[in-house]
């Protein structure tokens, strides 16, 4: 389980998070939303120690973030982060380099689902392209939970229901998973859990399915309450 | 397969009353093997946690049967799935029911208006 | 280890291009260099034997011979490579760090997500640094002989001096700062050059860390290492002349090198580990 903590959060005098606390499960699909702005990236980053925190504290499977961790937690942050002029096959061979948890099988097998080409250069790569290639560098780690920022902005329609399959597929299967997104209708049935972020603090945190049992309600119908009164 | 969800029911919920329709309306006979849990995330573009949840509901309610390690199979009880049929008439009936009294209108008066308008629409198909 | 070593070879793979372009640049200069300098020195000789009907000899008593020696302390054409060589290297102190988070591929990501120590990512890009500059040395003390021979060839032996390599390294004004002929200089130099670069590494994850604040307090970290470093030997020679042996100031730098080293090391490492961001 992840578990973030009062977390807050300063850039200069700005506060970006103030006393943010939720939970991501193992084996479920758990959703950040809220408009750009709100602190959802800043959540993801402070998560995989990549930016400090003033206050609150994160945790995985109990313990604070540290070097072993980098073998159970995957972060595909919004834009792809390997240099430019490497080849997705060298993208590939770095990753299999660095990480024990490096699944060539996967690997492979996701390179023929998304059509993606080994000796294409990154810099060379369609919009749509190099966001698979950013979610094949995570999700071919064997990794318990995968974090994933933004992964449809931006990207044609194809490519979105490529990556949109894969939250019905195997790949993310007994895997936590958590996403941010400012666009939740084409993915409102695919998560467990909803956090809703306004302004650096969480307003409501909700399992979807036991509030459609429960209220009959959508997550843009709780949206629709929360942040419009 | 293709099921279009509203996003107001439970998706798992909408999933097992899709194979509800499917079984009363014979497209899956009894006995008839039904694809795995991932599969069926696959083909309905759903997370594996909800196709998992629909069919251990549906094992609860004994519309499956998985044995050990083979795949999950329609029931061959014939009380489920006689019950099925009524259960899915009954939904309907009620549904149905429960908009047409604010109308008021006599009994006998609206079941000749329903036999007139099933009749007309039995004989499009 | 096995994981600084790969970040090590990548760090070295990805310059190779630049790299090979410094090498490329030197070679050719320096061999240009001598050419064009040997070529309007014999001009020069062939001038005055014919307005002033003279031998070659009667030249070089006269107005005394050239040498190989006086073509790399006074031509452009030797310094300069080395000059730019140096600056390149410099930058890229810089731009070792900062391509990873320019740009819109950010690297740095990757790197501080790496299973690993982050200071091996740190450690990885200070060996590279080290590695390209002893290369380019090692590399410039390897054409040296080869230009040499090449100005023997072109300039008859009765135009010029010879000197061997080993004298011309020790008394050049610049090789003999990169080449230092003792030990004990070349581990003050190298350790200075070392701490040097950590310190830089230190400012750049200041900033890196606090951005705009960070960048202030880099400018002051670095201020005061300098300051830390040059003022002992500043009081020792101005206030108390000749209380110190040479000896013992060159030990005295080399502990304070040594502490400032270690001390941005440690600095160094909460930084990465703790404030940076991306």
């Amino acid at each position: 389980m992840i578990e973030v903590t009062s977390v807050t959060k300063k850039y200069g005098r700005k506060k970006v998070l103030s006393g943010v606390s939720f939970t991501a499960d193992k084996g479920q699909i758990s959703c950040l939303i809220g408009i750009n702005g709100v602190g959802k990236s800043t959540i993801m980053k402070a998560i995989m120690g990549l930016t400090p925190i003033q206050g609150g504290r994160i945790l995985i499977d109990g313990q604070p973030i540290d070097k072993h961790l980098y073998e159970k937690v995957a972060f595909i942050p919004d834009t792809i982060i390997m240099p430019p002029q490497m080849t997705i096959g060298e993208a590939l061979l770095f990753m299999k380099d660095f990480y024990a948890r490096w699944n060539e099988g996967r690997a492979e097998e996701l390179l023929s689902f998304f059509k993606l080409n080994r000796d294409d250069r990154i810099s060379d790569l369609s919009k749509g392209n190099a966001a698979k290639t950013n979610m094949l560098l995570g999700l071919a780690l064997d990794v318990d939970y995968l974090l994933m920022d933004e992964p449809f902005s931006g990207i044609d329609m194809f490519s979105r229901e490529q990556i949109a399959n894969v939250f019905t597929s195997h790949l993310i299967e007994d895997r936590g998973v958590l996403i941010t997104t400012h666009e939740i209708h084409d993915i409102e049935h695919l998560i467990d859990k909803a956090v809703l972020l306004d302004r650096g603090t969480v307003l409501k945190e909700f399992l979807t399915e036991e509030l459609r049992l429960s209220e009959g309600k959508s997550v843009v119908d709780v949206m629709r309450e929360v942040y419009q009164t | 397969m293709k099921v279009t969800f509203n996003n107001r029911d439970p998706v798992y919920l909408q999933v097992v009353r899709y194979f509800k329709q499917e079984i009363a309306t014979g497209r899956l006979q009894a006995g008839q093997e039904i694809p795995s849990r991932r599969e069926l995330a696959g083909a309905l573009h759903i997370n594996p946690n909800t196709a998992q949840k629909a069919y251990k509901e549906m094992e609860e309610q004994g519309l499956i049967r998985t044995e050990g390690n083979s795949p999950s199979r329609i029931t061959t009880d014939e009380r489920v799935l006689s019950s099925l049929r009524e259960e899915l008439i009954l939904d309907a009936v009620h549904t149905f029911v429960s908009s047409i009294k604010t109308i008021d209108v006599p009994v006998d008066e609206l079941l000749h208006i329903v036999k007139e308008v099933y009749a007309k629409e039995r004989s499009k198909e | 280890m096995n994981r600084y070593l790969k970040l090590l070879h990548y760090e070295l793979f990805r310059i190779r291009k630049l790299y090979a372009a410094l090498f490329a640049l030197t070679l050719l200069l320096q061999f240009a260099g001598i050419f064009l300098f040997a070529h309007s020195y014999l001009n020069q000789v062939r001038e005055a034997m014919f307005t002033e009907s003279i031998s070659a000899a009667d030249y070089a008593a006269k107005y005394g011979p050239t040498s190989f020696y006086r073509y790399t302390t006074g031509s452009l054409f030797f310094t300069g490579p080395i000059a730019i060589c140096a600056s390149a290297l410099l930058l890229y102190v810089f731009l070792i760090w900062y391509r990873d988070w320019l740009g819109k591929n950010m690297f740095i990501y990757r790197l501080l997500m790496i299973p690993a120590s982050r200071m091996s990512v740190y450690l990885a890009k200070l060996t590279a640094i080290l590695l390209l500059v002893l290369g380019l040395v090692a590399f410039e003390l390897l054409i040296l002989p080869l230009q040499n021979a090449a100005f023997n060839g072109y300039v008859p032996s009765d135009l010029r001096y010879s000197f061997s390599i080993p004298d011309i390294v020790a008394t050049h004004p610049l090789l003999k700062i990169l080449v230092p002929n003792r030990i004990g200089d070349f581990l003050l130099y190298y350790g200075a050059g070392l701490a040097g670069v950590i310190v830089v590494f230190t400012a750049i994850l200041f900033e890196r860390s606090f951005r705009f604040k960070g960048a202030i307090g880099a400018v002051v970290y670095g201020a005061a290492t300098v300051l830390i470093f040059v003022l002992p030997a500043f009081v020792a020679e101005s206030a108390f002349p000749n209380y110190l042996y040479p000896r013992e100031l060159w030990w005295m730098e080399l502990a304070i090198g040594f502490l400032i080293g270690c001390g941005s090391l440690g600095l160094s490492s909460y930084l990465i580990k703790n404030k940076v961001t991306v």
